[in-house]
């Protein structure tokens, strides 16, 4: 019987289970257990989150093995680890330590200002952000099989994360009206694959799922990119920066699951204590913005 | 006309809607004991046993479910099979189990071990896709095994029960969507 791991199907079939559901950010075993427990398809394994990252400065890396492997051995769902953009030696280990997926991301510090990793040779699935179509098409054509809005991470404001969704999902609407001469047109401005842009012309939609990150901080937050389009969301600092993570998580779950019921989200949103402060937007300095990191 | 019910919690609904789209069925999304009341059969889709466990949980379908499976046609994928099983190595069954199966949740390996393989289903090859599947390491007698894969049971049946270790919504084919519309509807 000839097994064939590591194509690009299988890929995209771990995307397409993920759908419909929270992955949270953690930074130890304990912190992976109460979100599997609150309901979670998946964690993101990461040293601190990216609230912390923005306050304390300095080189953002991927996490330590060892605190990947105790999460590994913690929990049963899949445990996802970020690697810095174009750092593909650590996206190496990730993949050695069998991380079920690999987040190329702005929130780390960029290892590459010029390239993103060739993420086709890879036997891990890659998820990485978009601000724009052209962006999520160029991520898709290096071998991406899972798009997320770049949003501005640890921010607790959900305002860029509506923005890129809003943006991306225009892009394609656009896409879907043009005659085949202009799609080359488009492809050239955006700096996408000729051979994507005519696929998400025909179908409508990107060719991998679409999920959202970046600022998600209550149940409604979550409710809204679900109903902008999101098929699962991302939340970092939201959760484990909020004064009760396992109420708030389980809350987000739930509101999730059912976004499109405002009673379910407004009972679940009833009594939780503080959400994370957040930023204003016009509070982060536009060289701190970690959306811009990456092209 | 059939009404074929997805459970529409978590998970890859999407695949499981298209696929039975394009066959023809009727189909509702399932949140809650309502729409579960209108189904005539009911899918279970891929995805995380353990957030969907919860979800039908939290959305009052424990009751309506463990009335359902005992009747209704059901078809479970993956995580679907996980929440129908009597015995789970490394986890706790559901208060709607009903097959007489043991199986470890993820019991292929992590994702870098997700495969597709060809399996022989009623003399004909057909393309499986599993991704982080369980596996089945013990079933009862009520149970038959209708195609394996390293002599594990991936495709088996009980009652009114059709249950995949892999992903049909995944591959082209609709056959083992067709032999349960036929078999159960037909």
């Amino acid at each position: 019987m000839n097994k064939k791991t590591g194509n690009f199907e299988v890929k995209l079939g771990l995307a397409e289970m993920l759908k419909g559901g929270v992955i949270m950010d953690v930074t130890n075993a304990e912190q992976a257990k109460i979100a599997e427990d609150a309901g979670a398809v998946a964690v993101m394994a990461l040293e601190r989150v990216p609230a912390d990252i923005r306050k304390d400065g300095g080189v953002a890396r991927m996490s330590d093995p060892k605190m990947i492997q105790e999460i590994q051995k913690m929990v049963k769902i899949p445990v996802m680890a970020k690697c810095r953009i174009g750092h593909f030696a650590e996206a190496q280990i990730l993949e050695s330590l069998e991380v079920d997926f690999i987040d190329e991301s702005e929130v780390l510090t960029p290892a590459d200002e010029a390239n993103h990793i060739d993420k086709h040779p890879f036997k891990v699935p890659f998820v990485c952000g978009a601000r724009n179509l052209g962006e999520a098409l160029r991520r898709i054509g290096e071998g991406a099989a899972l798009i997320r809005t770049k949003g501005e991470a640890g921010s607790g404001n959900i305002v860029e994360a509506v923005r890129h969704m809003r943006q991306l999902n225009a892009e394609i609407r656009q896409l879907t009206v043009m005659d085949h001469e202009e799609l080359m047109a488009a492809a050239k401005n955006m700096g996408a694959p000729f051979s994507i842009v005519e696929q998400v012309a025909k179908a409508g939609k990107l060719p991998v799922p679409n999920f959202a990150a970046g600022g998600i901080a209550t149940p409604a937050d979550a409710a809204l990119m679900m109903q902008l389009g999101a098929e699962t969301v991302f939340v970092g600092s939201g959760i484990f920066k909020s004064e009760d993570p396992a109420v708030r998580a389980n809350a987000i779950v739930k509101a999730t699951a059912h976004f499109n019921d405002p009673k379910i989200v407004a009972e679940v949103s009833s009594g939780l204590q503080s959400a994370m402060a957040g930023l204003e937007l016009s509070e982060i300095p536009e060289e701190e913005r970690l959306a811009k990191r990456g092209w | 006309m059939r009404i074929i019910g997805i459970l529409n919690l978590q998970g890859d609904v999407e695949k499981h809607a298209s696929v039975f789209k394009k066959l023809n069925a009727e189909i509702i999304l399932v949140k809650n004991s309502d729409d579960l009341s209108k189904c005539d059969g009911l899918v279970f889709p891929g995805g995380e046993s353990s957030t969907m466990k919860m979800m039908i949980e939290f959305s009052n379908l424990t009751n309506a479910l463990t009335d359902f499976v005992q009747k209704k046609p059901i078809f479970a994928t993956c995580a679907g099979v996980v929440l129908l099983a009597k015995t789970i190595l490394n986890d706790i069954p559901t208060k709607f189990a009903k097959l007489d199966i043991s199986v470890k949740r993820n019991g292929w390996g992590r994702q870098v071990h997700s495969f597709i393989s060809e399996i022989d289903f009623l003399g004909k090859s057909l393309e499986a896709v599993f991704i982080r599947a369980p596996k089945i390491s013990e079933i009862g007698k009520l149970v038959t095994v209708l195609a394996k894969i390293e002599n594990e049971p991936v495709l088996i049946e009980q009652d009114n029960i059709l249950a995949s270790t892999f992903h049909p919504e995944l591959s082209e084919h609709s056959v083992i969507q067709k032999y349960w519309l036929e078999k159960y509807f037909g």
